[in-house]
């Protein structure tokens, strides 16, 4: 294998950067919600009536299973500002989301508390139409109180490098 | 909404209702808002013409959301979604009506649990698939 001393040093940041992200604590509010489904025109009303929700077999309101992906967004938006938002500029041009996998091991319900946790699995260079770049896979894991894993929904990012 | 369904009734192969959705300044700025949009690809045309895109791109998170819609609008509560892999193919430009369709690719009843696979993906207006998802569902046991 070559060596990639741009490549590694980025990982080596990037791992850095989330060994010291803490668990990210989130309840969802039934306001926020609201606004969400209001943006992409979600009017099931199980999304807003605790009654609507229990006839439909759910203890709680739940989020809508469209909510995942922006659920978890606070993680990728605090590794690429404190985390290595330094690099921005220097080392990377641009991030591209290009697919995502997810999994839910259960419903998501308002007014819980979860914890939301980051990891890069792996970091790799590639050439493309648009470039050189680097593809980074970001499982982004979603746990209840008792720390069972409800959700996992892992990112690839393409990292558009300078 | 949808109507209760029954699960012998779902045809493989048969068409997903599709869902339409107008990517408008304004929608993607209240999207944006609401995450404390950090990307400048997703607010800023001129930084995303620097990377070589057209337009200000719009968030794969945002229009990755609309798939699960697309599900619960036909099935309603009666499945919950299991998987979703999205690829995003292009981008989906502001300003841009994006549809989305989808069809039912499998049925099974494996291990006693009713499953569905689904391939949704959106297109524009030029009918250019932007992002394609494969979703399994878990299908409720009717009342």
């Amino acid at each position: 294998m070559n060596p990639d001393p741009e490549l590694d040093d980025l990982k080596k940041a990037i791992d850095e950067s989330i060994s010291r992200m803490a668990t990210k604590e989130v309840i969802v509010r039934p306001e926020t919600i609201k606004r969400f489904c209001a943006i992409i025109h979600e009017t099931n009303p199980v999304y807003f009536d605790l009654e609507e929700a229990r006839k439909a077999g759910f203890e709680k309101i739940p989020l809508p299973e469209s909510y995942l992906l922006t659920l978890i967004t606070p993680l990728s938006h605090e590794l690429f500002t404190t985390g290595i938002g330094h690099l921005f500029g220097s080392v990377i041009r641009g991030i591209v989301h290009t697919s995502s996998e997810v999994e839910f091991c259960g419903p998501l319900y308002c007014d819980t508390p979860y914890g939301l946790k980051l990891e890069c699995s792996g970091l790799v260079r590639k050439r493309g139409k648009m470039g050189e770049y680097l593809v980074g896979t970001f499982p982004h894991k979603v746990f209840d109180a008792r720390n069972g894993l409800i959700a996992i929904d892992s990112h690839v990012f393409f990292l558009r490098t300078a | 909404m949808s109507c209760a369904m029954a699960f012998d009734d779902i045809r493989e192969q048969g068409e997903i209702p599709p869902l339409e959705i107008d990517f408008s300044p304004e929608r993607n700025q209240d999207y944006c808002q609401f995450v404390d949009e950090i990307n400048p690809l997703h607010f800023d045309q001129e930084y995303a013409r620097s990377l070589g895109y057209e337009d200000i791109v719009v968030a794969g998170i945002f229009t990755a959301s609309l798939f699960p819609k697309v599900i619960t609008d036909w099935m309603g509560m009666q499945a919950r979604i299991e998987k979703m892999q999205v690829k995003f193919e292009s981008p989906a430009y502001l300003n841009e009506t994006v549809t989305y369709r989808g069809r039912m690719t499998r049925k099974a009843i494996e291990e006693g649990v009713k499953r569905l696979e689904c391939e949704v993906w959106s297109e524009n207006a030029d009918g250019e698939r932007l992002a394609l998802a494969a979703i399994t569902l878990r299908f409720l046991e009717e009342e």
